[in-house]
């Protein structure tokens, strides 16, 4: 496979997880603000703060973050190279993939035609997460399992343990808000919905939504999806199956990702807070991003 | 006569290159007056890479690519010629230029097709009523072809300024006439374009000059670079130089190394680099009796 | 949909109707079940296959303002009838011109014994930008030149097929024929029942075994790819999808690198050696080395691995002196020349104003020519007979008195015209047709082609760029439709 071609896959896996996350954040932070709009603005403007940061986001109304063709940042711009990245690449995914990053392109597009209200950027929000979904269909539907599907779930996996890690260790973070505070009531619950995580956190700890218990189902839970445990270990899984296509060069990047995993799988946190849980992630930022500049350079600059 | 000619060109980047192809036409021609003896080209870096064709005009091509990263290439071309002198032809006898230029038009020979050729545009070299002008004067009908365009050769000789710096590889020969002044690559192309809107083959030629002149013969202009002059075609006498930057006929102190339609069918060296940043380039040339 | 009300042009060919108001023969079946369709119906379909293109991709990208507006290229419904016998011939006469063309580039890059010859003058080739001089002694692989040619045909008054342009170098739209065929047979299916309609999905495997047989290393299987400029391309969609229909590789030049000699691409697994290329970038931007330096899309070296035999090339470098304006006058004395054959398929007649005969012709009927300049490119040069006033054609006259080995003139031709969906009923409309010439082991022709369409009333440009669309293009295995089904009363127009 050209090595562009398998770049081009890895970053449109990681630009779609982008846009779904940061859809699904920048929703629920707009649902706390809305929440706390009387009650505690000084904590709904950190959160909201806060969540951009762990998104690299710059402070922009939700509307230019979503909609505007003029900002670099934006959901729009994001799935605009996503569609770009799909275009370049259209001879090895199936043509059933292109229609439909082609198809959600175009229905975002009209969004930003038919003008932006409270209700067109709601429907961006949910339009860009359920394409996100659609889109993961069609690719495990129709998808030939070559190197090139495998460089695009890796795409994602990596993209999708950073976002957790981050929105996670955004809420951990110093000028975040004190246990005990008014805001401690519904800013966890705020994390779960922002990672799509409340009914499962729900089933699995059913009494009530506590601190301890919500890192440990993000981070550990080796069942949820959107786990850092469950996407480290789809990783490493991904990069020991690229070994098959390249038994040489695979073999530091399948133990780069699978020594991640097995960090991830058997980390003995004890108090789990920001004393412990940061130092953690912030390790586990540094191998990852490590991981993902030796896949890069392995298999995509030749 | 003997030289050795050396011919080096460094460059120096402020950047590493990373890769770098180039095309070379360094290597002396076999002419009926000159004879290359030994040809070499040496680059540094050294290349694995260095094959060679002949291209379009007979000339040797050199390609070569260096694949690592380097902040200095230097390129240096030795070669010994012979160079016979010969007496200047005959040019009283050529025939009638009117003459030559409506049979041209009709000669489908390889020869006669090849000489059509060298009347046509070329990249740097266009057809214009003002080149015209300047030479119709010597180019009264009937007058012996040769002797007419030596007779041009001298007079842009007298009335152009050999000032370096006055011109650039893009700059037209519109406005070369125009200013009166450049160097031997702008005189060569002047008159090729005049020869040419009048009808008469012409072809560039690059090369070097010899830069120690006999006693009682002035030094030759274009002595420590490269030097370019033209060769009109006459039939019977073949293709005959004339380098209007010294208003004289060659003889043997120019050693030919390439030639083509104007400039850009024989640039000595040219190359494509990724990276590098901004460079400096370094041309010297030496030409030495051996 | 009505027949009635159709204007039959009497000063054009009609491709459907008899200049009486009839139909065609050809077309009795199928219009037939056409007007069987309302109005509506058919609206709704034709929507449905714009959609259907539009989300495949079928677009081309118009750079109106700063961003590139993708649009689709219009579509017509009614499909294109071509019999068994005519397409014969143009089939026979499209092999002899490719035939024809492809000597003459050998020669003119090899002995140039044409010009030894005087049939062609020789600084018409020296002086056509087009001719490469890196290519003279140069013998590609196979001997081809054209591997892929789209020869632009016209219809005249008579309904005569001439050639207008012979595209020889990198034609394109063959993408718009195959995806449209298809569409058509998911949204028309009624229409292709009683027809025997050749197939032309053969065609990317005729492109990828014509690629393979111009390797120049006898190995297994040899490595292919597409090279187009990139994604802002307007041909873009085109390149992707052959490159996908024939499962090989598109590669931009960045992807390319010579290494020791040989053509390479970079890949996951390292460099590994490419054997042909089939090249959607001109000449000039191939290669920086030895054509334009300021090209960013070619390869470095790509011409010299050329040149060594290291790689084959399709179109050979070199081949648009043989689509010339100034040459293609010559062409059917090429044929004569080469093959000792007369020309099946004629030219536009076109007059040579250096040969005494043909210029007493131009001179003395100016008003009713279009005289071209044959060493100007674009309008400049170029002198539209029944549009130009006395004064023009005085200044053309001493022009080509002058210098009559710069002009040419041609007859100006009516445009054939064919019937056509204009809102929800048929009118006629010029169209041209673009088959594609593939030169491998053999040389064979795609049955059919593009056909393009003049959409606006009264206008010749069937350009996608200028409001021209495009239709199906139906070769037919036999003459007699309707073998399948009872014959029905034919349609006629009162």
């Amino acid at each position: 496979m050209l090595s562009r071609v398998a770049d081009a896959l890895y970053w449109m896996g990681r630009y779609i997880e982008r846009a779904e996350h940061t859809a699904r954040v920048l929703e629920a932070m707009r649902d706390l603000r809305l929440d706390l709009r009387e009650v505690n603005r000084e904590v709904a403007d950190e959160q909201w703060r806060g969540a951009l940061k762990a998104l690299s986001l710059p402070e922009l109304s939700l509307s230019r973050l979503v909609l505007d063709p003029a900002e670099p940042t934006s959901l729009l711009c994001s799935m605009s190279r996503a569609r770009e990245n799909a275009r370049q690449v259209r001879e090895v995914i199936s043509p059933e993939m292109w229609e439909k990053l082609n198809q959600s392109y175009w229905s975002l597009r009209d969004s930003v035609a038919a003008g932006q209200n409270e209700s067109t950027l709601s429907q961006a929000l949910t339009g860009i997460v359920s394409s996100s979904f659609l889109w993961d269909g069609v690719t495990d539907a129709s998808m030939i399992r070559g190197e090139g599907w495998l460089f695009l779930k890796l795409g994602k996996f990596v993209e999708r343990t950073d976002g957790v890690a981050r929105m996670v260790g955004a809420r951990l973070a110093p000028s975040g808000v004190s246990s005990g505070t008014s805001g401690e009531n519904v800013t966890w619950p705020t994390l779960l919905k922002s990672l799509d995580a409340v009914d499962a956190y729900r089933t699995a700890h059913p009494k009530r939504v506590e601190r301890r218990a919500v890192i440990d189902f993000l981070l550990f839970e080796a069942d949820f999806p959107r786990s850092v445990r469950y996407s480290t270990a789809t990783a490493a899984d991904l990069s020991r199956r690229l070994r098959r296509f390249h038994p040489e060069l695979g073999q530091r990047v399948e133990r780069c990702f699978g020594r991640i995993a097995a960090r991830v799988e058997y980390a003995d946190l004890d108090t789990l807070d920001a004393a412990t849980v940061t130092p953690f992630l912030l390790e586990l930022g540094g191998s990852l991003s490590e991981a993902s500049s030796l896949l890069q350079k392995t298999f995509f600059l030749c | 006569m003997r030289y050795l000619v050396r011919h080096t060109t460094s460059y120096e980047y402020s950047e590493p290159v990373s890769i770098c192809h180039n095309e070379a036409r360094l290597v002396p021609r076999q002419t009926p007056h000159q004879r290359p003896l030994v040809s070499r080209l040496v680059v540094e870096p050294s290349t694995p890479t260095l094959t060679s064709d002949t291209d379009y005009f007979g000339n040797v091509v050199h390609f070569f690519t260096l694949e690592e990263a380097h902040v200095r290439l230097s390129v240096s071309a030795i070669s010994e010629v012979d160079l016979e002198p010969f007496e200047p032809p005959a040019l009283l006898l050529s025939p009638a230029w009117d003459g030559v230029r409506d049979r041209i038009r009709r000669d489908r020979s390889p020869e006669g097709l090849g000489a059509l050729e060298l009347t046509l545009d070329s990249p740097h070299v266009r057809r214009a009523d003002p080149l015209i002008d300047y030479a119709s004067q010597s180019f009264a009908p009937g007058r012996p072809l040769l002797d007419a365009v030596f007779e041009l050769t001298r007079r842009i000789h007298a009335d152009f300024a050999y000032v370096p710096g006055s011109t650039t590889i893009a700059t037209p020969i519109d406005r070369v006439l125009e200013s009166r002044r450049g160097v031997c690559q702008d005189f060569a192309h002047l008159q090729i374009g005049m020869l040419r809107s009048l009808g008469i083959p012409a072809r560039y030629v690059s090369g070097y000059v010899h830069n120690t002149p006999p006693p009682g013969r002035p030094c030759l202009v274009g002595a420590d670079a490269s030097h370019a002059w033209l060769s009109a075609w006459c039939p019977g006498f073949g293709f005959v130089d004339f380098d209007p930057t010294n208003g004289s006929i060659p003889s043997d102190e120019h050693v030919t190394l390439a030639w083509g339609r104007d400039f850009s069918d024989t640039s000595p060296l040219r190359g494509v680099i990724l990276g590098g940043g901004q460079h400096l380039v370094r041309v010297g040339v030496e030409v030495a009796r051996a | 949909m009505r027949l009635a009300n159709y204007e039959v042009d009497s000063r054009t060919h009609d491709e459907t109707f008899e200049p009486a108001g009839g139909v065609r023969p050809l077309y009795r079946e199928i219009l037939a079940r056409l007007s069987d369709l309302s109005a509506q119906e058919l609206e709704q379909r034709r929507k449905m296959v714009e959609l259907l293109l539009r989300n495949q991709g079928v677009t081309f990208t118009v750079y109106s303002d700063d961003a590139g507006i993708e649009k689709v290229f219009p579509f017509d419904p009614i499909p294109r009838l071509i019999s068994a016998e005519e397409w014969d011939h143009v089939e026979r006469g499209l092999v002899q011109r490719v035939r024809a063309l492809n000597l003459f580039l050998a020669d003119v890059y090899g002995a140039q014994k044409i010009l030894d010859d005087g049939l062609i003058p020789a600084d018409l080739i020296y002086r056509a930008g087009s001719f490469r001089r890196e290519m003279v002694g140069m013998t590609p692989p196979q001997g081809i030149f054209t591997h892929v040619v789209g020869t632009d045909l016209i219809r005249d008054e008579n309904g005569v097929l001439h050639v207008l342009e012979d595209n020889v170098r990198s034609p394109s739209g063959v993408s718009y024929v195959l995806e449209c065929r298809e569409v058509m047979k998911r949204v028309f299916s009624v229409l292709f029942e009683p027809h025997g309609v050749r197939p032309i999905d053969d065609y990317t495997d005729w492109l990828r075994d014509m690629l393979m047989h111009v390797t120049p290393r006898a190995v297994g299987e040899p490595t292919v790819v597409l090279l187009s400029p990139g994604m802002y391309n307007s041909a873009y969609f085109e390149h992707s999808f052959l490159a996908r229909c024939m499962g090989i590789s598109l590669v931009e030049g960045s992807d390319l690198v010579v290494r020791d000699g040989a053509v390479c691409m970079r890949t996951t697994q390292g460099l590994r050696r490419v054997d042909v290329i089939y090249r959607r970038i001109d000449d000039d931007f191939l290669d920086p080395v030895a054509f334009r330096p300021d090209s960013v899309l070619g390869c470095p070296g790509l011409f010299a691995a050329y040149r060594s035999g290291a790689v084959a090339l399709a179109n050979a470098p070199g081949t648009g002196v043989a689509d010339d304006k100034a040459i293609y006058p010559f062409v059917p004395d090429m044929i004569r020349y080469y093959l000792s054959e007369e020309p099946i398929l004629p030219n536009v007649p076109t007059y040579i104003a250096s040969r005494p005969d043909d210029r007493k012709y131009i001179l003395e009927h100016l008003s009713e020519l279009v005289v071209k300049q044959t060493d100007a490119s674009g309008g400049y040069g170029m002198l539209i007979g029944p549009q130009a006033t006395a004064e023009q054609r005085e200044d053309f006259k001493r022009r080509i008195e002058q210098n009559p080995r710069s002009y040419i003139a041609q007859r100006t031709i009516q445009l054939g015209k064919h019937a056509t969906l204009i809102d929800g009923s048929l009118e006629g409309r010029c169209v041209d047709l673009r088959p594609y010439v593939l030169y491998g082991e053999q040389i064979r022709v795609i049955p059919g082609g593009l056909t393009r369409v003049a959409l606006r009333r009264g206008s010749l440009v069937v350009n996608s760029s200028q409001g021209g669309g495009y239709k199906d293009t139906w070769v037919l295995n036999s003459t007699e439709p309707g073998t399948k089904e009872e014959r029905r009363e034919p349609s006629t127009v009162s």
